[in-house]
């Protein structure tokens, strides 16, 4: 959509030219509208509800009854009280406006601004609760909805607290759209999620919303944004931004990462009609999120404050170029085949000699998506470890290919040396997807072995019920927690000691048998190996770091706890509770 | 939460009406405002409550009683023996028991519960009063909470036209 950059890209003008655009990319496979028909909900589920400011007397109140949480079904109808014991007198008269506001922030929004005919008392409370806005609670007829909605900001003084609008067509309502943007600026809205119902694709948001001032957090979906030449985006409190399916061209991100002096979270979803480079310049973005977009580039160009860079990508090889980011910490997943990564300048190439520059020495999690069929990425993924030389969690899925070429790599690992994060920092291993393939068991051979100080190693084999995660590798050293018998292999190399083949306790220690489910792996594994350790009692520790902690890994990639910066690791869960101890036998 | 040492902290309570309550000083900060008090150390003795009658104030102690975290209170982690999940559906039926009581009982417990800050205890009165709005015509909402329609007809008139959205 890189229209005034002059990309020579495809611009839409008119509501009539997406919809042919977007069955063109649907030829092959469902229609256009059955497309847009699983995208909407599924988008629409992605943003969390809001934190409520909090009232006084309840400082952090969950907000049960408005909710403005991913589930947009209507809160069940509780039970009706009796009408019981009617004495007559006006208890309500005696709560302070304060409880009342309390209880009016708490109702539906149709409900709270019914309240305001009760009597004259409770219209004041109406008015000085922070206005709360749910399209599911306002019952107007599709073609007045928008008014509806326009309407109602309008009779509040404000101020606009929350407002989630995600199941309403502004099909042919621009003026009251118009309405109400400006009237949602005018009433100091702080957190807004406010889609589109398709169709059409690119409807435009009124310019209005470049005014929202006082936005803390905004979400759009399916809408034209605004062009920032003309109007400057003024979002000085602005945290957390999501743009969903949305067409916005690049020098009007330019202007808002410009604009947002205190953003932090930025996310793109399913942007997919972009052809355009994302450039990253925010001296306060600490979460960058790419949720299956089509950008055509990525440059982290300066970002002194990022932490995440993270993506969901499908779609063309691009290229991701991170310049300066001196403090990013989590990137991934990193697919070999989509991202060609370039840092400091220098273009990242399979088995290339990594020299300083070409270095990130900040980051601690990567998480590499691998087709470990394919000789590239194979070498690539020995590169990437060596480009960051203080990694202390190392994700690796394994991808199914296509055509399974398979590649002889066998030589390759064994031959190859260490490298720094993997001498002395590289703690948590974590394969996700592991298939039992010989490449993916030649690597993760190569990071027992060479992981000097790896503590912990995470099969996550959710996705595949029939995988067998073969207990190869620690089989010959598993041991049971409390009775270490670590070091009777009296092996030098206890990787090889217990390879996939060894047809010993091995194969039950690990083994699903097929059921794959999670809890069986330890049922089952325990009476046939008599090995399963339990994982929170980590006992002999004087073994230091001959002990390695077999977990099982739940999968918990999703756009929520990607942008949370409270989830410490959001590509999986360890589950300690699943847990054996394996014992490492050093020469 | 506070000491917690052997012998437990008691801390007296006293109603407008010259009750006294005297209560462990963990369950009494469930109240922050209590907690406030006690931190400050403006609790020698005993805390009057002013404005609660001893009959609500006496029904505020055994919510909080019920409440107080029961972890560490015996010196063993009580979480062990029960599920969390258990435990809070427990509550849960408690809670629903302890909130049958009459209008006059239950605006009276908003009002303590909001005094003492006491957010589980508020959250619980006020839920009850929020089903109610929610769930009935206007008139009955009027007669449950005893409020009295000041509007002249026209004024009410003109408010259900402005806002005929949220009438439908």
């Amino acid at each position: 959509m890189d229209a005034a950059g002059g990309g020579g890209e495809e611009v839409f003008v008119t509501y009539a030219q997406i919809g042919p655009y977007f069955n063109l990319l649907a030829l092959e496979g469902p229609s256009a509208q059955h497309r847009i028909d699983r995208i909407v909900p599924y988008l629409i589920s992605l943003p969390s509800s809001p934190r409520p400011t909090p009232t006084p007397e309840s400082s952090d109140s969950d907000d049960d009854h408005f909710s403005l949480t991913s589930s947009d079904d209507d809160t069940a109808a509780p039970a009706v009280p009796a009408a019981q014991d009617g004495d007559g007198q006006d208890h309500i008269s005696r709560l302070p406006d304060d409880l009342l506001s309390n209880i009016v922030s708490c109702l539906p929004t149709n409900e709270a601004a019914r309240t305001m005919v009760l009597s004259t008392r409770w219209r004041g409370v109406w008015a000085a609760t922070p206005l709360l806005v749910h399209d599911a609670h306002i019952r107007a007829a599709d073609r007045h909805a928008v008014r509806a909605l326009s309407r109602c900001v309008a009779a509040h003084p404000g101020p606009v607290r929350a407002v989630r609008v995600t199941r309403t067509s502004f099909h042919r309502q621009e003026y009251a759209l118009e309405r109400l943007v400006a009237s949602l600026a005018a009433k100091n809205v702080q957190d807004l999620i406010l889609f589109n119902r398709p169709w059409p694709l690119d409807m435009p948001l009124p310019d209005d919303i470049l005014s929202c001032g006082s936005l803390t957090r905004l979400y759009i979906g399916f809408w034209r944004f605004p062009d920032t030449t003309a109007h400057q985006p003024a979002f000085p409190n602005l945290h957390e931004l999501g743009l969903f399916h949305s067409i916005i061209e690049d020098r009007d991100v330019d202007a808002l990462l410009a604009h947002c002096f205190k953003l932090r979270i930025l996310s793109f979803a399913m942007a997919y009609s972009c052809r355009s480079r994302l450039r990253i310049r925010s001296s306060s973005l600490r979460v960058m999120m790419e949720w299956r977009c089509g950008f055509n580039e990525i440059i982290v160009e300066d970002a002194p404050c990022l932490e995440r860079l993270l993506f969901h990508s499908i779609s063309d090889r691009r290229p991701v170029r991170i310049v300066n980011a001196p403090r990013l910490e989590v990137l991934g997943f990193l697919d070999l085949q989509v991202h060609a990564l370039e840092i400091g300048g220098v273009v990242i190439r399979a088995g290339m000699n990594v020299r300083a520059r070409a270095m990130l020495p900040s980051l601690k999690m990567l998480a590499v998506k691998v087709r470990f069929s394919h000789d590239m990425e194979v070498k690539m993924l020995d590169t990437l470890l060596r480009c960051f030389p203080r990694l202390e969690t190392l994700h690796v899925m394994s991808i199914q290919p296509s055509s399974p070429d398979s590649v002889d790599c066998a030589e390759f690992w064994k031959s190859l040396g260490s490298c720094d994060c993997l001498e002395s920092h590289l703690k948590t291993f974590v394969f996700h997807r592991y298939q039992g393939l010989d490449c993916e068991y030649l690597f993760l051979c190569y990071i027992l072995k060479k992981g000097k100080v790896l503590k912990t190693l995470g099969f996550d084999c959710a996705d595949s019920d029939d995988v067998v995660v073969e207990g190869g590798p620690m089989s010959g050293s598993s041991v049971e927690g409390n009775a270490p018998t670590g070091g009777s292999s009296g092996s030098d190399d206890v990787v090889m000691e217990g390879g996939p083949m060894s047809g010993s306790a091995g194969e039950g220690n690990v083994s699903s048998g097929g059921s794959g489910g999670s809890n069986d792996v330890v049922k089952e594994g325990g009476p046939v190996s008599g090995s399963v350790g339990e994982g929170n009692a980590p006992s002999g520790g004087s073994r230091g770091s001959n002990i390695i902690y077999v977990c099982v890994a739940s999968p918990c990639w999703t756009f929520q706890n990607a942008i949370d910066l409270s989830v410490e690791d959001p590509f999986c869960v360890l589950r300690h509770d699943k847990c054996w101890i394996a014992s490492r036998v050093m020469a | 939460m506070a000491t917690r040492e052997a012998g437990k902290k008691m801390i007296m309570l006293k109603s407008p009406d010259g009750m006294e309550f005297e209560v462990e000083e963990a369950v009494a900060m469930e109240s922050q405002t209590i907690r406030k008090m006690i931190e400050d150390d403006c609790a020698d003795t005993a805390i009057l409550i002013p404005n609660i009658n001893s009959k609500i104030l006496s029904r505020v102690i055994e919510y909080c009683n019920k409440h107080v975290p029961t972890t560490g209170a015996t010196g063993a982690a009580a979480s062990d023996t029960v599920a969390p999940a258990a435990l809070a559906e427990d509550l849960k039926i408690w809670d629903a028991e302890f909130i049958k009581v009459n209008r006059a009982t239950r605006f009276d417990l908003i009002q303590a519960a909001s005094y003492l800050n006491i957010k589980g205890l508020l959250d619980l009165t006020s839920q009850t009063t929020i089903d109610t709005i929610s769930d009935n015509s206007l008139e009955e909402i009027r007669s449950f909470l005893s409020t009295k329609n000041d509007y002249l007809p026209e004024e009410e008139q003109t408010i259900r036209r402005e806002n005929q959205w949220a009438f439908q």
